[in-house]
């Protein structure tokens, strides 16, 4: 793995930061639910953030969403609670079972290099937090806790970056500012960050990579890096509901347990965002059904994209609003002082690139047909999902619109 | 040297098949430019999929395979290329307005293998675009005769034909339909195909020639016998590639596309014993062109 780790091909780093974070309750063991639907929340979010940027690169981490929604479920209480569970669409029992045995298969040893997710906690010094609640999102979350004095936002601000570069593998820095960190109302702030590192099963070869056409999602025609590989990836396609066809890609990454799923119309004329609205976790399911083995000639650009973003608006539009609200937000489990979220905020950046563990299996399959393998070239704005597939928990949501 | 731009005033089988610098895929060498100037690749963004051969200044035959998930806007045509990597004077491109597939095309058994491509614009014929004659109905090739098969597909299984990508040449005997059924099954070698192959293998199409042609040459005419579709790997031992019989398809083309342009020359073989002494002798379809034949 140590070769991995020097020359990264397709790298993903995700960091969420949600501060500041204010808030009452006391604790309890609010056993609550997290569950096989837990990513279905983030693709909301994220169908709702590609509703208001339609023409933009957006990237998410559902399960990020999901995580941090999680952590401070155990704190909630009345209808605060109620609002996370209904949008989190939680069973009541097992979530949190699943989730463990997911952090566990996300992070052993085995996948060291591969993934990093890293949660923490960081109260004001002094401030109250039940240590049952601080109990539970270690076990379930894998989520440190540093306590930290917000009276001096540059300190403190140094010291949540300073953790998350060293979590992400310096991949990831200074994403907060001290402004953001007010020196009177800050109590809580939550950190979620994943470091991915994807390694394909199959590797593009670097001097197939070459400077191509992509028609953006303004219509406009870029020239950007497009990687080649002539292998057999899982292929077909799908239709929406209202019967709009559109093309699904599986790339497997090393190891098989993740994936990368690319979704585009497969009319050049037809917008990206009529596709986007039915995605579920069940539509990726039932993708598998629709695909097939087969050879082609992928051309997939090289890309590379960052993003910061605010998730109180679109949690707000799906109805998760009184975590968000002095005097509604019911956190009582949590902290005897009361306490609401001010912001929301996620970080991602993402690589893709050529590395991968090895060259293209060669097949030779019977009466083949003398063409070349078909090409499949990605050269306009698609979708992007990577998945932990055991779980079907989705990692990452992206649109690229213009690599 | 013959200036084909003059062409214009005869007809399509004055100037078919014969090259003025014609002087051979798996076990091929690099052909010599302008040897096949009828070849033409058939490319979508940039990537060569499948060969094709010139018919008229505005038609090019191939294989219906070759447009199983593509359409025409998607494709680009390059005529009298060399080399599919760097630049080439005598390079000439044209965008498709249409794709023919035979209405009766299976793929899975890959019967009535063959396309017509209409060029969004005329070609103009120069010494290294020049379209190719084709076999007419009754034509019939006996096992053994000689035939040269061109590409710019895999040189082996697998192998990608590496840079600069220089057009391939490779010479095969054709293989009796019954022989070939030997190899791919009884039934499995429809009287829509025909086979080419050395016992021994090692020369072959193979993956990126589809829709490329199998010529012979008749008394100073190159005739396209066949289109490059299938086989079980490529020049394997006793296994022949399998190709379109063209000669099968003269009514097809003719009704398709305006056949006064078009060269049709049956092809037959007198010689059933030795390869080495064929009795060649043409017939025309279109008796009054056999003057206009021997300008060259």
């Amino acid at each position: 793995m140590g070769s991995l780790s020097k020359s990264p091909l397709a790298r993903l780093y995700m960091f969420m930061l949600w501060m500041p974070m204010l808030l009452d309750g006391a604790v309890a063991q609010s056993v609550s639910s997290y569950g096989k639907q837990g990513s279905d929340l983030g693709l909301q979010v994220f169908l709702q953030m590609v509703q208001e940027k339609p023409h933009e690169n957006v990237v998410l981490s559902p399960h990020g969403v999901a995580s941090i929604l999680g952590i401070l479920l155990p704190g909630a209480h009345g209808n605060t609670k109620q609002q996370l569970l209904s949008g989190l669409r939680y069973n009541k029992k097992g979530p949190y079972k699943m989730l463990r045995k997911l952090h566990k298969a996300l992070t052993s040893k085995a996948n060291t290099n591969f993934i990093v997710i890293a949660n923490a906690l960081f109260p004001q010094e002094g401030f109250n937090i039940h240590t049952n609640f601080l109990t539970t999102n270690r076990d379930n979350f894998l989520c440190d806790s540093h306590t930290l004095n917000y009276n001096n936002p540059q300190q403190s601000a140094d010291f949540i970056n300073g953790w998350i570069k060293n979590r992400t593998k310096g991949h990831i820095h200074s994403l907060l500012k001290p402004d953001m960190l007010d020196p009177s109302l800050t109590r809580l702030v939550v950190v979620n960050s994943i470091y991915f590192k994807g390694m394909w099963k199959s590797r593009f070869q670097v001097q197939s990579t070459k400077i191509r056409s992509f028609t953006g999602g303004d219509g406009k025609s870029y020239k950007v890096p497009m990687m080649s590989q002539l292998s057999v990836f899982k292929i077909g396609w799908a239709n929406t509901p209202d019967g709009v066809k559109y093309r699904v890609i599986e790339l497997p990454y090393h190891g098989n347990h993740t994936s990368m799923f690319i979704a585009f119309p497969s009319e050049r004329v037809t917008p990206l965002s009529t596709i986007l609205p039915h995605l579920t976790t069940a539509t990726v399911h039932g993708w598998a059904k629709l695909m097939r083995q087969g050879k082609i000639r992928l051309l997939l650009p090289k890309f590379t994209v960052e993003m910061e973003m605010d998730l109180k608006g679109p949690l707000f539009a799906l109805g998760i609003t009184d975590i968000f609200i002095k005097g509604k937000a019911d956190f009582r489990h949590l902290s005897s002082e009361p306490i609401h979220l001010s912001k929301a905020l996620q970080k991602i950046k993402i690589e893709v690139n050529e590395d991968g563990t090895k060259a293209a299996a060669a097949t030779t399959a019977i009466l083949m047909a003398r063409s070349s393998p078909p090409l499949v070239i990605i050269d306009r704005p698609f979708l992007f999902l990577i998945r932990h597939n055991p779980t079907g928990t989705i990692l990452f949501a992206g649109q690229i619109n213009k690599p | 040297m013959y200036n084909f731009m003059n062409a214009g005033l005869l007809s399509q089988l004055d100037v078919c098949g014969r090259p003025p610098l014609n002087t051979k895929i798996v076990g091929g060498e690099a052909a010599a430019p302008g040897s096949w100037p009828w070849q033409v690749s058939i490319q979508s963004s940039g990537f060569h999929f499948c060969g094709g051969s010139l018919i008229t200044e505005n038609w090019v035959l191939s294989a219906a395979h070759c447009f199983q998930s593509i359409t025409a806007p998607e494709i680009t045509i390059y005529l009298g290329m060399e080399s599919l990597e760097g630049t080439n004077s005598n390079m000439q491109k044209t965008s498709a307005s249409n794709i023919i597939i035979h209405q009766e095309y299976n793929p899975d058994t890959h019967d009535n293998d063959i396309a017509l491509v209409q060029l969004s614009s005329s070609v103009t014929f120069t010494n290294y675009v020049i379209p190719v004659c084709l076999a007419a109905s009754n034509s019939s090739f006996p096992g053994g005769t000689n035939v040269w098969v061109t590409g710019w597909g895999n040189i082996a299984s697998n192998v990608n034909l590496p840079f600069p990508e220089t057009l391939q040449e490779v010479q095969v005997p054709i293989v009796s339909n019954s022989d070939c059924a030997n190899a791919y099954g009884s039934g499995s070698i429809t009287d829509n195909m025909m086979c080419a192959g050395l016992a021994q293998g090692g020369k072959d199409s193979c993956q990126g020639d589809s829709g490329g042609p199998l010529v012979v040459k008749i008394s100073g005419a190159w005739v396209q016998a066949g289109i490059v579709s299938f086989g079980n790997g490529c020049a394997l031992p006793k296994i022949p590639g399998v190709y379109t019989r063209v000669s099968q398809y003269e009514d097809w083309i003719n009704s398709r596309i305006s056949s006064s342009q078009l060269g049709f020359i049956q092809f037959s073989n007198g010689n059933h014993g030795s390869l080495n002494f064929f009795c060649l002798f043409l017939s025309f379809s279109i008796i009054p062109f056999l003057l206009s034949l021997f300008n060259f």
